[in-house]
């Protein structure tokens, strides 16, 4: 058989929506076992990130998490093999953070659909809903999520979590913003652009290493910081926190969209065929992902290649295949490569038919930096220097380009950015033009020092060759230096955002 | 941002190119010019390390083997053993450098971390010579600092270290700065190394015999520990075998890719 996830919003997301009703009960019986228990919700929340067996003074120590009941016996922690096997898995930064979530969603929904189907006597096409942002009138969460208690009853609803904050922090209003919230990443038809990239031996979030994809930056990382936010005493919600946000029932109602944007961006684009991408953690010598599917721990192992479509197969003959009630991708925009060509003059718009063709072995280089960089609440402004030597080859790319010598694209990246507070933003712009905002979810792991990320924090990549292309028509291309302004979304809880080096580079295709 | 594949692979070639020159020759050891000729007196007593003491004087010890000698054996085996590993922060400065500094700044990092090993080497040399004199052609000194090795692999101390040598320097692009920088930044990942590595590095050169195997063995270890992503600090058995499994899943994918081609 195969499952139908359908839009959570469906009957205006109340509980008169069956998915979100028996999804509520399941997730309650989840709720009920101990953490030591494999198939309890909590144990399955660790599995994508936690703070319980690693030192930490306060709050996201799941310790100090008010909506955690005392049934959940966090004191028992199960086996340290099943911690090490299971625990602290989610993929992020990397082109395996698709499919990683991809076999978490499909593993939790098998478990959940048994409490549905077998203990709970509900119907055998339950499936997990999804929260579709974009649609008109449905950015604000499924109401299912925000009543306190089930429908014409004193039982707690499950769904339901204190620590979820909004983006007016007032736990009231909990909603992703739009005017930040796109999905371009639609558009995207290169898989590194589109999933990002797996970064082989070097560490997550280095900049030779692994590369956030457009989907898990927006709307993922924005839905993520969007719902989680943080309160008046400065608190970040479960969702702001990658070790906390699988405690909290949204989550896997945002990742089903994720998964639906996938889904639905593989209607036209393929995911990547080499093996290092197919075969995932094993290609680079680490151990596949593992999902424990009963109460024993028994474990399904799975590398991308077993979630490369929605037909998924655990194991023997236990298979698990799904779709979408809505697989459509935003109006299409034009090639950008070619709508640059044109809007530079190097290609007649009657030829925009003959396609570019990128070259497989692009390269970057340096072409100017800045020096260290102290981000305080609000607004700092600061100059890159650009490096005259490098930047002739951007000038000569521009002036020498056609559709068989593709010029330059030009990046700012911003490199270590370094703080603990994940459920800010970044609003960039150079030369006065408004160029990216960036979620900083992940933040405060990337930047502990034992992390898996080594204390690196998090580096971003943002394409402003608009901005360059437009230096060029105008005929400024001649400069010294880029200015940069970066305004801060919201105060910064810990004072200040550290930025190792605010760099630009021109990759040359 | 990435090096385009021809960047990459020059540097993959240059750098195991080199170590696996320097490689040849502590194999070969063409003229002794790695190890001291010391076995032509009689009365000799084969010790650790190819060095030979005569009747356990320590002035004869060490007119038999100078310390530039040892220092200088002691250098070629760092850069044939470290080099490989040396190849991810090597790509990190040609990413994060201007084109036309690449070259030099890699030079200056190189030469930064064999500093840190050198230093090092002042002391480990020292110890070796120690138990040469005192216990000639002895397993004692071995086992024991392959105990020490053993429990030091599993500590938190160790794991700390191998942290730290993934945190790589942000570095200024222009000028003085940049070179200095390049420098400071091999010497402390350097530092990480040594503290990481000092007991896997000492224990092949206390053995009498078989040194050169054990220092493949350790290469490959130290190699593989450095692969790893950092980890939590705690005690813990973790044999850190990612470069194995890493060759075998390269093989065998290359393996099936040849299969389908047929």
């Amino acid at each position: 058989m195969t499952l139908t996830r359908r839009n959570a919003h469906k009957d205006g997301g109340t509980f008169k929506n069956s998915d979100l009703l028996w999804y509520a009960k399941a997730v309650g019986v989840m709720k009920s076992r101990p953490v030591n228990d494999p198939t309890s919700w909590w144990f399955y929340a660790a599995m994508h990130g936690q703070k319980l067996n690693k030192k930490q003074e306060g709050y996201p120590d799941w310790t100090f998490i008010e909506s955690i009941p005392a049934s959940a016996n966090l004191g028992v922690l199960p086996s340290a093999t099943q911690m090490s096997l299971y625990w602290d898995q989610c993929q992020h930064s990397t082109g395996f953070f698709l499919p990683w979530h991809r076999g978490y969603l499909a593993a939790l929904e098998y478990l959940l659909r048994d409490i549905i189907i077998n203990q709970l006597n509900g119907p055998a096409d339950w499936a997990l809903p999804y929260w579709n942002y974009f649609n008109k009138d449905e950015n604000k969460i499924p109401t299912a999520f925000t009543d306190s208690t089930l429908p014409n009853t004193d039982i707690p609803n499950p769904l339901y979590v204190a620590e979820r904050y909004g983006p007016d922090k007032n736990g009231i209003d909990i909603y992703v913003d739009l005017s930040l919230a796109n999905q371009e990443c639609q558009s995207k038809s290169t898989t590194n652009d589109y999933l990002g990239k797996s970064g082989g031996f070097n560490h997550i979030g280095s900049q030779l290493g692994s590369t956030t994809g457009r989907i898990e930056s927006n709307p993922h990382n924005r839905g993520h910081i969007d719902i989680g936010k943080y309160n008046e005493a400065g608190k970040e919600g479960l969702m702001s926190d990658e070790t906390t946000a699988a405690l909290d029932p949204i989550f896997y109602i945002h990742h089903c969209n994720i998964d639906r944007m996938w889904a639905a961006w593989n209607t036209k684009n393929n995911n990547p065929k080499d093996t290092n991408w197919l075969e995932g953690p094993t290609a680079d010598g680490l151990s596949r992902y593992a999902m424990p599917m009963d109460g024993a721990g028994t474990a399904w192992h799975f590398a991308p290649k077993d979630v490369n479509s929605t037909n998924i197969n655990f194991y023997g003959n236990v298979g698990h295949s799904y779709t979408y009630d809505d697989l459509t991708l935003p109006v299409e925009a034009p090639s950008s490569l070619a709508s640059r060509l044109i809007n530079l003059g190097k290609l007649m718009p009657e030829m925009s038919e003959n396609e570019p063709v990128v070259p497989k072995d692009i390269s970057s280089e340096l072409v100017g930096a800045s020096t260290p960089l102290t981000l305080f609440s609000g607004i700092t402004e600061t100059s890159v220097q650009i490096d005259n030597t490098s930047w002739k080859s951007v000038a000569n790319s521009l002036r020498d380009a056609s559709n068989q010598n593709l010029p330059d694209e030009v990046y700012l990246q911003l490199e270590n950015v370094k703080g603990i507070h994940n459920s800010n933003s970044l609003l960039v712009s150079v030369n006065g033009t408004f160029v990216d905002s960036i979620a900083l979810f992940g933040l405060r792991s990337a930047s502990e020092e034992n992390s898996q990320h080594g204390g690196t924090g998090l580096t971003f990549n943002i394409d402003i060759t608009h901005v360059i292309d437009e230096l060029y028509l105008s005929e400024n291309l001649n400069i010294d230096a880029l200015k940069v302004k970066i305004e801060t979304s919201d105060p910064i809880i810990g004072d200040t955002f550290e930025v190792g080096r605010i760099s630009v580079y021109r990759v040359a295709q | 941002m990435r090096l385009s594949k021809k960047t990459h692979n020059s540097i993959l070639l240059g750098v195991l190119g080199l170590s696996l020159l320097i490689w040849v020759l502590l194999l070969l050891n063409p003229g002794n010019i790695i190890t001291i000729e010391h076995c032509k007196a009689p009365a000799m007593v084969l010790c650790s390390s190819d060095v030979v003491l005569a009747e356990n004087s320590l002035q004869t010890l060490l007119e038999l083997n100078p310390i530039s000698g040892l220092l200088a054996g002691w250098g070629l085996m760092v850069v044939a053993m470290m080099l490989p590993k040396l190849i991810i922060p090597i790509e990190y400065i040609y990413a994060r450098s201007l084109k036309r500094y690449r070259f030099r700044l890699s030079v200056l990092f190189v030469l930064g971390y064999l500093s840190s090993w050198m230093l090092a080497g002042i002391f480990m040399t020292a110890i070796i010579l120690a138990f040469s004199y005192w216990l000639p052609a002895s397993y004692l000194p071995a086992i024991g600092v392959g105990i020490i090795a053993a429990i030091y692999q599993c500590s938190p101390t160790k794991q700390r270290f191998l942290n730290l040598g993934h945190n790589h320097w942000n570095l200024p692009a222009f000028g003085f700065p940049a070179f200095r920088a390049a420098y400071l930044f091999g010497l402390t990942h350097g530092l990480w190394c040594v503290g990481s590595g000092w007991a896997l590095m000492l224990f092949p050169m206390l053995l009498p015999n078989g040194h050169t195997i054990a220092m493949l063995v350790v290469t490959l270890m130290m190699i593989s520990e450095h692969l790893e992503h950092p980890r939590p600090l705690r005690w813990e058995l973790n044999p850190r075998l990612r470069l194995i499994k890493y060759l075998i899943a390269q093989m065998k994918a290359k393996r099936m890719y040849v299969i389908k081609a047929r």
